[in-house]
């Protein structure tokens, strides 16, 4: 474990910043210092004190307790949606890849019909279809995300069809299905974990922003993106808490999993590794 | 490469009709009457049938799709159901806004990622090495429209010294279209700019350690010589593919961006659109820009083969 | 996002029923500018105003939203208007009659007034506008000249209406958009482009010479215009009106504080006391026509059948916390559709003045099914309106209501409240009308268009029947009340909220004009400080 960590230092710190969010996440109900629905107006928009640490908003609620609280939807989110896109696209494209074919022609115009489609306004669309939720906005994320996963998983099944060892399995009369599950997906897992992290960081922020744009959760669960909508009027007034801890929040969970996923590509993928 | 070419556009036919299939069908499936949204307080019954029957929303959905799309291979978009305007002068009006806040974004983040990526590569693990890649970190880790707010509180409210939104056209006043481009154009960039920076100091990086550099260096080339001539036209092969993204990242980021500071763009109309259900208009920007972002992945495609003759279009896959 | 604007709309008030007694009076007869400094005002000058959004339709015909009557009032004129209290006066007609049967109204039209392109203004091009706003397939003006069944050009200068029958708020309906004159010439030529291009179309104290889509719109002085001041100087005194459209109520706000705007009538409420304290602005505000409520779906099947349930949640809703901690002070606590500028306003009734939580609890334990529990739909992208949702909700919590705030796209609401489908209650608020009937009738009368919450009681239709045929203003008033008592508090077809409140905030390098209760500006009073 110390050799690893001597020699991978980067993944043990953006491990420990992942490993804070989510313990952060579990734990909120024991370590906010309020309910984070709970309005009391008599206390609204203060301004960050002793009593509540990052103020509070125009309804009395505790900004610091919504923050701590939001990691729970956001990670949620972020999990969920990469697991969506991961494992559809995945799927699609070790078919595509191995089946080859006319499903492969069909199947990988499909993708680039998807990718056409700026990101950002295929996600509104589709949580606009679906109804401003955030399990919508979960699919929505996660289907934004499939082209890239099948896009990858593709390419290296290509390149792994010939190789001696699968080609070895084939002639001794291994099933399709198997070469797939025991030759070629362990070796594509690689990449796919450095990029499932960094698409976490991408799904966050994407929620972020579907939420600010009012398509994301349903109030009062606090999120970041959301609160920072709702917080971002009484920015004129200069109280300017109610959106900068959130806003916060967002930029230490995106850079956690950048982080983390820029040191996992580095160890994992020997390619990259040397360069940089 | 010509055949190269000629290939690829014969694949984006069909991928071109799922994306108008797409682009139709998106905003047909969610719930929500353009006609009762255009209507507002105002809900005679018989009023709204003539205005259905006016934009053909009366029609089956089949048919709705095929004069739809029939029109739009002549440019012909229709009108706007909200402003009665026809939505190709609609986007057009909207389109320079766009186009300055885009592209001088772009400049901005090629221009910056360029200078500093190099400058940080060639002194790797000096301050400022270490300053840009904190701030490649930071950039692509801050959400642009949390980015905006920050900017709009400080420089906008707090100190007044750009407005904190609003848009003059260029041509009514320099000065003062200036003056409100700053804040949304550094809003818009600071991500691309730090993917750009991060790519061009890694390829730099990788290619500075090539056997090649070696040699040239070797053989008693001044290091400015050995940069500018063989080492950036390489390490520009892949940074290439990344600006080519990053036009796509910045009209997307553009979205928020437009909303955020109330700027006038098609990002703006694209939103404000599909909140006001009017079909027309959003079909159009959609179907425009997955056509564009697909022309766009093409030109970059073809210009990584100039750039590095070694890739043989022929064995590509699309 | 496009919610409802929640503004007023302009209907008049008071049923003169007998002749206009101010025959001829001029346009400022009423209204001489607040705090003006003594003497002829000064003459010329630009002013920027901040609105809230881009108009959108020019053509009165088609338009539907508040935001464009901001501009119509600028560049046309109607046949009546209102004063700053609310009160009908003339305009293009300089008095009318109302036969005592209530079915023919005649005009007397000023001779003096021609289009801005130099068309004359005169009674046929009356009958050729209204009969334009009744029979254009599409015209959003249709339902609010129904009742008319013919237009009568009798001499250039006299106009007679034939209703089909006795009709009070029609005279309301002339002051707004089915009353605004547009010369025929310009629009033939305009065609389907005249509703965004329509350049010196009216008759107004402003010509519009510019618009550009979401950027700027220019209204230039009509140095003809037939309105005069007090002192018989010439209107308007402003050369030149610029509108910005500026969706941030923050970054208009910003506008008038550094100058780059010196207009704006929509202001956040937690602007407000600094907008008061600011030395260099002034702010003016007024009750409004608009009202804000809590929309039931009371059709059968659904949880708000029960009428008690309603009663309940009205008992235990802090109406004035809403306007304190939700508003901030704008508007004020209402319980029911006519506001307190309406004639027929009942300053004593307040069924519900303060919260009632054990009376809450009650009716519901009366119902017997077990705890209150609702969906409250609210429109997505409005963090204003998100507030006064939960505000309600911590409220209703106290009397042990549970509502869950849903929120919904615009769109989609509006969907569901047209179908009556929704789930339990919705939030949109209501502009508001300068007659209490169109604050009313289609709101609770059976089966009318925005009767969202399939409100039907025979009495109230009844009523506000009354209210419709009868031209005595006494009458009207005891009708008005006696069925705002039934669909607001004995059998509710609505929680009822408040109303809202007419705002003018201005630069003090203009001198501003009173704020009228419909919420428009007077450009034609305003002139810049000396």
């Amino acid at each position: 474990m110390s050799e690893f960590a001597r020699r991978n230092p980067r993944i043990i710190i953006g491990g420990a910043l992942v490993a804070m969010l989510v313990l952060a996440a579990i734990f909120a109900p024991l370590i906010s210092p309020y309910d984070p629905t709970a309005a009391d107006p008599a206390v609204s928009l203060e301004g960050p004190g002793p009593q509540h640490w990052l103020g509070t908003d125009d309804l009395g609620r505790d900004v610091l307790s919504r923050t701590i609280w939001g990691a729970r939807i956001s990670l949620s989110v972020g999990l969920i949606a990469v697991g969506i896109g991961l494992v559809v696209g995945v799927s699609l494209g070790l078919l595509a890849g191995y089946a080859g074919g006319l499903f492969d022609l069909v199947a990988m115009r499909g993708i680039d019909a998807l990718l056409a489609f700026p990101a950002l306004i295929l996600a509104i669309a589709i949580t606009s279809a679906l109804g401003p939720r955030i399990e919508n906005a979960m699919i929505a994320i996660g289907v934004v995300a499939i082209p890239l996963y099948t896009r990858l998983t593709r390419g290296q099944v290509l390149s792994m069809r010939e190789r001696e060892f699968v080609t070895a399995a084939r002639t001794v009369g291994a099933t399709p299905f198997r070469i797939v599950a025991r030759h070629i997906f362990p070796n594509i897992t690689n990449p796919l974990v450095v990029q499932a992290t960094l698409s976490i960081a991408f799904a966050i922020l994407a929620e972020a922003s579907l939420s600010f744009l009012g398509l994301g959760s349903q109030p009062p669960a606090p999120t970041w993106g959301f609160d920072i909508n709702y917080g971002q009027r009484y920015l004129s007034n200069l109280k300017w808490w109610m959106s900068v801890g959130p806003g916060l929040a967002i930029f230490v969970a995106v850079f956690a999993f950048n982080f983390l996923g820029d040191a996992l590509r580095d160890a994992l993928d020997p390619r990259l590794r040397r360069s940089v | 490469m010509g055949t190269y070419i000629i290939r690829r556009l014969v694949l984006m036919v069909p991928v071109a009709f799922l994306v108008s299939v797409i682009a139709f069908a998106l905003l047909r499936l969610t719930p929500g009457d353009p006609v009762i949204v255009y209507a507002g307080e105002e809900r005679d019954p018989a009023t709204l049938d003539a205005l259905r029957q006016e934009f053909g929303l009366d029609q089956p959905l089949p048919a709705q799709y095929v004069t739809w799309v029939t029109r739009a291979i002549r440019f012909d978009f229709g009108r706007s159901i909200r402003t009665r305007q026809p939505v190709a002068e609609a986007i057009l009006e909207r389109f320079p806004a766009t186009l300055e806040l885009g592209g001088i974004a772009l400049v901005l983040s090629i221009a910056v990622g360029l200078l500093i990526g190099t400058l940080s590569a060639l002194r790797r693990n000096s301050p400022l090495d270490l300053a840009a890649s904190g701030f490649t970190l930071a950039g692509v880790s801050l959400p642009n429209f949390f980015l905006g707010l920050v900017l709009i509180l400080v420089f906008g409210l707090a100190v007044r010294v750009f407005p904190p939104g609003g848009y003059t056209a260029l041509k009514d006043d320099v000065a003062d279209n200036l003056r409100h481009l700053v804040l949304p154009a550094v809003t818009l960039a600071t991500a691309s700019m730090a993917v750009n920076l991060r790519q061009v100091r890694s390829s730099l990086l990788d290619v500075l350690g090539q056997e090649y550099m070696r040699t040239a260096r070797a053989k008693g080339l001044r290091e400015a010589v050995v940069v500018a001539r063989h080492a950036l036209k390489n390490a520009l092969i892949p940074v290439v593919t990344i600006f080519g993204l990053q036009v796509g990242a910045i009209l997307e980021g553009a979205v928020i961006t437009e909303q955020v500071f109330s700027w006038p763009g098609v990002g703006k109309l694209a939103v404000d659109s599909i909140a006001g259900r009017d079909y027309p208009v959003v079909q159009a920007i959609v179907l425009l820009s997955a056509l564009s972002f697909m022309f766009t992945t093409l030109v970059v495609d073809v210009l990584y083969g100039v750039l590095d003759p070694r890739i043989s279009f022929g064995r590509r896959s699309a | 996002m496009g919610q409802l604007t929640r503004r007023p709309m302009p209907l008049l008030a008071v049923m003169a029923l007998v002749l206009a007694a101010c025959a001829g009076g001029s346009p400022a007869g009423q209204g001489s500018a607040s705090g003006a400094p003594a003497g002829k005002p000064a003459a010329g000058g630009t002013v920027t105003m901040a609105l809230e959004d881009d108009p959108i339709n020019f053509d009165p015909l088609l338009s539907r939203a508040f935001i464009d009557r901001n501009v119509h009032y600028q560049i046309y004129d109607s046949l009546v208007r209102i004063d700053e209290n609310g009160k009908i006066i003339p305009w293009l007609a300089t008095k009318w009659d109302i036969a005592t049967d209530g079915k023919t109204v005649t005009f007397s039209l000023r001779t003096d007034v021609k289009y801005h392109d130099g068309t004359p203004f005169d009674a046929a091009s009356v009958k050729w506008n209204l009969d334009r706003y009744r029979t254009t397939a599409g015209s959003q003006r249709s339902g609010e000249l129904a009742p008319i069944e013919s237009v009568q050009a009798v001499d250039p200068a006299t106009v007679k209406l034939n209703l089909k029958a006795p009709f009070a708020p029609l005279l309301a309906s002339l002051v707004d958009r089915a009353g605004m004159m547009v010369s025929q010439k310009a629009v033939e030529a305009g065609g389907a482009d005249f509703t965004r291009k329509a350049f010196k179309a009216g008759t107004g104290p402003f010509m519009l010479t510019e618009a550009v889509k979401d950027d700027h719109i220019t209204l230039e002085r009509n140095p003809s215009w037939w309105g005069k001041d007090k002192d018989g100087n010439q209107l308007p005194y402003l050369d030149k009106v610029v509108v910005k459209p500026i969706k941030s109520s923050d970054v208009r706000f910003t506008n008038l504080r550094t100058g780059d705007a010196q207009v704006a009538n929509n202001i956040a409420g937690k602007d407000v006391p600094t907008a008061k304290s600011d030395s260099s602005l002034s702010y003016q505000e007024k009750p409004a026509y608009s009202f804000r409520s809590m929309i039931p779906n009371r059709a059968k099947g659904f949880l708000f059948e029960e009428a008690r349930y309603i009663k309940a949640v009205s008992l235990a809703v802090d109406r004035k916390e809403l306007v304190d901690k939700g508003y901030f002070g704008l508007g004020v606590p209402g319980y029911g559709t006519i506001a307190p500028p309406h004639f027929a306003f009942d300053q004593g009734f307040k069924p519900f003045e303060k919260p009632d939580v054990d009376a809450a609890k009650k009716l519901v334990q009366e119902v017997g099914k077990g705890p209150l529990a609702f969906k409250f739909l609210v429109s997505s992208g409005d963090p204003a309106m998100l507030t006064i949702a939960q505000l309600i909700q911590a409220q209703l919590k106290k009397a042990d209501i549970t509502m869950d705030i849903e929120q919904v796209e615009f769109a989609k609401i509006l969907d569901l409240q047209t179908a009556h489908t929704f789930k339990d209650m919705t939030f949109i608020g209501w502009s508001g009308r300068v007659d209490p009937d169109g604050n009313t009738y289609d709101h609770v009368y059976t089966g009318r268009p925005n009767n969202d919450s399939s409100y039907s009681n025979k009495q109230v239709d009844q009523l506000l029947d009354q209210t419709r045929t009868t031209n005595d203003e006494a009458k009207r008033k005891d009708a008005f009340r006696q069925a705002e008592k039934i669909y607001a508090q004995d059998d509710p077809a609505r929680v009822w909220l408040g109303f809202g409140a007419a705002q003018l905030l201005t630069s003090k390098k203009v001198v501003a004009p009173p704020v009228y209760p419909d919420q428009i500006v007077r450009f034609e009073l305003m002139s810049m400080a000396k």
